[in-house]
């Protein structure tokens, strides 16, 4: 086992493989739709960030399931989450799935492209919208299905 | 060799004898038999231990009726709960050791009900825990410097969860 000091005690969990690894993570995966305004979801990203600082394979196996379900849902998330997105190309293909919160601004529609255009992986985005200023995001070569459900069942992830 | 009997070999040479349904548990072993037809041989599984088999088998033996999981219906479930039923809960109270290595197992033998049980008892101790909380639980050496520490802690702050109001209806776009 590796370890720093002799007398360290071994460590199980080091013998899995990093997919493995992934596999037990993946149970701290918050998709959108279950999770929204829940204590379930708070735990389990607030494990999520505790389990990247552990050390660095956890970090590995972690950090690209706390990009992989992105939620925006103001201009304060947003420039927090722009600068961490630039910084590193891994984090912007972990990310499958953006819920963007339709802030009632013009920043919706040009941070979402903004947004959009770095994460190249992204295979479901769900816009929430306040105006009719949406239909900007025709501009960006999106295809614009407007479904008005009940918003307790909206989201669903695939 | 009964119809309904296979053996098994484990990594330590030890063999067992067990119920087809049993071992069908494991979808390695049941498209094994499949290949093998009707075969006096023990099946060997070169990277499962003895100890380790026995526990998995009781898991097997134990959820022998169940019905088959679909595969769509497991990875849509699998994450939403982190709930483990009372049976399985009290099967995987386990020492460390030996919880990752029927993880292991689990994985191996192709057994994803078991592997998920597994996972999710670990995903629970992980809940609610502090990173140093969580290095002295498994024994985790900190090899970050504190430089490093700081940057992801700052690197990650975004995704600290937040309350939100609530979100009017949406319209969906895809690409």
């Amino acid at each position: 086992m590796a370890s720093a000091q002799p007398i360290q005690q071994p460590c199980y969990i080091y013998r899995l493989p990093t997919e493995l690894l992934q596999e037990i993570l993946d149970h701290l995966d918050t998709p959108f739709s279950s999770y929204r305004h829940t204590t379930e979801r708070r735990e389990r990203r607030a494990a999520l960030r505790a389990v990247c600082l552990t050390s660095r394979r956890l970090r590995a196996a972690g950090q690209p399931i706390l990009w992989r379900h992105l939620e925006v849902w103001s201009r304060d998330s947003w420039f927090s989450i722009k600068p961490a997105l630039e910084a590193s190309s891994d984090r912007r293909w972990a990310c499958v799935a953006l819920h963007w919160g339709g802030f009632g601004t013009e920043l919706d529609a040009s941070g979402l492209a903004e947004c959009a255009a770095l994460l190249p992986n992204v295979e479901r985005l769900v816009v929430h919208v306040r105006t009719a200023g949406w239909r900007l995001l025709d501009f960006a070569g999106f295809d614009i299905n407007e479904k008005r459900r009940r918003s307790s069942s909206d989201g669903r992830e695939k | 060799m009964s119809a309904n009997k296979v053996k098994l070999s484990t990594s330590d040479q030890e063999e067992f004898d067990v119920e087809r349904d049993v071992a069908n548990r494991s979808v390695l072993i049941k498209n094994m038999l499949e290949d093998l037809g009707d075969s006096d041989q023990a099946i060997p599984l070169p990277n499962v231990s003895a100890n380790v088999l026995k526990k998995v088998l009781e898991w097997c033996e134990h959820h022998k009726k169940d019905p088959e999981p679909i595969a769509e219906d497991l990875d849509d479930n699998r994450r939403k709960t982190t709930e483990i039923s009372d049976w399985d809960a009290k099967f995987i109270q386990v020492d460390q050791e030996m919880l990752f290595e029927i993880i292991l197992a689990a994985n191996y033998l192709d057994i994803k009900p078991l592997l998920d049980v597994g996972c999710k008892t670990v995903a629970n101790m992980i809940k609610g825990k502090q990173p140093e909380e969580i290095r002295k639980l498994f024994n985790i050496v900190n090899d970050f410097t504190p430089e490093e520490e700081a940057q992801i802690k700052k690197e990650n702050e975004w995704a600290e969860d937040r309350v939100r109001l609530l979100v009017p209806p949406s319209c969906t776009a895809t690409r």
